[in-house]
């Protein structure tokens, strides 16, 4: 109590830093929560995902190797995809690699929209934490295929990316 | 006088936090992805139905008439719009037949025929 005694409160003056330090804490707070959102939109792994799913069922369901094979095979019309977005737009990329289950054998590459093949093969030799945010964002899906007519397996191994934010 | 500025500040920063979320336009972002998205993941033949009763209540508030959700069959683009100007768009990928998004006004749904 005795500490108390003959105390009075005192003001201190406004000074300029005090007023720093408000901007300081100010701009800190909007940049994190403006950050934060941001994040919370970034869609583009999610889109790659679906694309991917996509890509993958349609051409291993009824999958038709003399079919895909054929030169005049659209991969857009057989997985009711809208072509013009994807030569248009610079969001979204593909790479279908269908070989022969066992021997490896190279069968046909499809491929759609930009070219992000290094990005892509670069993004999945790094960790999840260490991924590059300015990179389109990768995914990668391999499934097997088997060919009813000619009794053949295949793998079928989709890449796509997005880079729509 | 210092501790009155302080308590100012501070209220209007937790003011900013609690309301930047739900402000028109990150609604607008938030809706053209989910919308988008949607259409992406649905198999054809696949009809949805999403709730879309949180962006009319946003349109009412800004005195907002227009078209909320509007689709750009041509350019494949979803436009969210809750007051007058731009909106949000977002891209989506699958090849959708002109008509295939519509608004059920009296259930604030938005019908999706993927």
């Amino acid at each position: 109590m005795n500490l108390l005694i003959n105390k009075k409160a005192d003001e201190k003056y406004l000074s300029i830093w005090m007023f720093l330090i408000w901007a300081i804490i100010g701009v800190s707070i909007v940049l994190g929560v403006l950050m934060f959102y941001s994040v919370q939109g970034d869609v583009r792994q999610i889109e790659a995902q679906l694309l991917a799913d996509k890509l993958s069922s349609c051409i291993t369901n009824g999958f038709n190797y003399e079919e895909i094979k054929g030169s005049n095979f659209d991969i857009y019309a057989k997985c009711s995809l809208n072509k013009n977005v994807f030569d248009e737009e610079n969001f979204y990329y593909f790479n279908i690699n269908i070989t022969g289950e066992g021997n490896g054998q190279l069968g046909k590459i499809i491929l759609g929209g930009n070219n992000w093949k290094t990005e892509c093969d670069y993004q999945f030799l790094k960790e999840e934490a260490e991924k590059e945010n300015k990179f389109p964002q990768c995914t990668r899906q391999d499934s097997t295929a088997f060919d009813s007519k000619t009794n053949k397996r295949y793998i079928v191994s989709v890449i796509t990316a997005s880079n729509q934010k | 006088m210092f501790l009155i500025l302080n308590v100012i500040f501070f209220s209007i920063m937790f003011v900013f936090v609690g309301s930047v979320g739900t402000t028109g336009s990150f609604i607008e972002k938030e809706y053209s992805r989910k919308i988008a998205l949607a259409i992406d993941k649905f198999a054809p033949g696949t009809e949805v139905s999403m709730d879309i009763s949180e962006l009319y209540s946003y349109a009412r508030n800004n005195n907002y008439a227009g078209n909320i959700v509007a689709v750009d069959y041509v350019n494949n683009k979803i436009i969210v719009k809750l007051k007058n100007g731009e909106g949000s768009s977002f891209y989506y990928f699958t090849k959708l037949n002109p008509g295939a998004v519509s608004i059920d006004e009296k259930k604030m749904a938005l019908i999706i025929k993927a």
